[in-house]
């Protein structure tokens, strides 16, 4: 969890950058399968979150198939298919919008895009 | 479980014959976090002190749900008067006393061990603060009330400040009615949020609807006319425009650009708008 961050200012809800969070946990391999989740109280407590919002994000994971709650003893890293692949892309997908759109905005074209792309991806 | 806690009914509390608080009504539910924003003497505080009896409505009243008892109401607030030449055992001891706790709940918040000896009179006025509050959650609040209490405390305090009242609400199902935008910046703490200006409540909404109907605006050319304006500040470079209640369906309209805010800059602009109406009636 050392990773973890969320950004109070943001206009995004932070029950959704908590899932985001923990998403890219799962998919960097640093969360598996069989792993727990840190217990509601204390990531409230380390993020400075209301526990309601921890368990909410819980909850939505657990209804996306990330997540396995069970009483008492709290929450499982549990992938169910289609699993990780279907999240990465979806995931890139999203981050490719957003850069997409703010390329847009400058005026630059598709082909511009793809080329700048490649000339960058040649400097890596 | 869903049955107010604490409640106020058509609350009214007048101070030099003006009104205060003015036919205020609102209710509080278990383990829910709400801050109380508004612009200076909007009757925030004051109506914090009527919820914890330490001011008597002139009309009104305020009530108990089921599972509140004196001894479960938490007031934490800066005129805060503990003895000031007593220690902080006898602190605690008077405390324990009159909300009947059990020696067993002494607190716990490190660094505020009341058997280390300290007094009242050493501790800063953030350690204090400190202090009364871990006083507090001895009592295992069901409600506690937090009037502008953080800006007297240092990034640090302020860090411990959060956690022990994240620690209550999932311990107890505190409900937390804080009065202090501060608190927004710190913390994701509420989860609903109330305006009020001239004692009276203008705004009572989830944070998550209130952040999907405010938006900051941007125009090519003249406002429309028909998208209503919450809050318009003055710049040199381009107006600071806010709408409220925004609708989706204005998205795509050219020349506009609406920009999602957080919370702390929605209250912001709830604030200015009170302003600006003082000045236009």
């Amino acid at each position: 969890m050392a990773r973890f961050n969320i950004d109070l200012n943001s206009p995004v809800p932070a029950y959704q950058q908590v899932i985001q969070a923990i998403k890219i946990e799962i998919i960097s391999g640093r969360l598996k399968n069989g792993d727990r989740l840190p217990p509601i109280r204390e990531l409230a407590k380390l993020l400075k979150l209301n526990p309601n919002t921890v368990a909410k994000a819980y909850y939505t994971l657990e209804e996306d198939g990330f997540v396995e709650s069970r009483a008492g003893s709290g929450n499982w890293v549990n992938v169910r298919a289609p699993g990780l692949d279907g999240l990465r892309i979806s995931m890139l997908d999203g981050e490719t919008r957003a850069y997409l759109d703010r390329a847009l905005s400058l005026g630059a074209g598709l082909d511009d895009i793809r080329k700048s792309i490649e000339r960058t991806a040649a400097h890596e | 479980m869903n049955d107010p806690i604490l409640e106020a009914r058509n609350l009214s509390v007048r101070f030099r014959n003006r009104p205060a608080v003015d036919d205020a009504t609102v209710a509080f539910r278990r383990g829910e976090a709400v801050v109380i924003a508004g612009p200076n003497g909007a009757g925030k505080s004051t109506l914090l002190r009527a919820l914890a009896g330490a001011v008597v409505p002139d009309r009104g009243r305020v009530a108990f749900g089921r599972g509140l008892v004196r001894e479960s109401l938490g007031f934490l607030s800066d005129r805060l008067s503990l003895y000031e030449r007593g220690t902080l055992e006898e602190a605690w001891a008077f405390h324990r006393r009159e909300f009947k706790i059990q020696e067993s709940r002494r607190p716990i918040l490190p660094g505020f061990d009341p058997g280390a000896g300290r007094k009242i009179q050493d501790l800063s006025v953030g350690e204090r603060t400190l202090f009364h509050l871990s006083l507090l959650l001895a009592q295992k609040p069901a409600v506690l009330l937090v009037d502008e209490v953080i800006h007297a405390l240092d990034p640090y305090l302020r860090e411990k400040f959060i956690e022990a009242v994240i620690e209550a609400m999932a311990a107890h199902q505190t409900a937390v009615v804080m009065v202090n935008h501060a608190f927004v910046e710190t913390a994701q703490l509420p989860e609903r949020v109330l305006i009020m200006d001239r004692g009276r409540f203008i705004l009572d909404e989830r944070r998550e609807d209130l952040e999907k109907k405010v938006k900051k605006a941007a125009a090519e050319g003249a406002w429309p006319a028909d998208i209503p304006l919450l809050f318009e500040a003055e710049s040199e470079l381009r107006p600071e425009r806010y709408v409220y209640p925004f609708r989706e369906e204005w998205r795509g309209r050219p020349g506009l650009d609406f920009k999602d805010i957080g919370l702390g800059e929605i209250i912001k602009a709830f604030v200015g708008g009170a302003y600006v109406q003082k000045r236009t009636r």
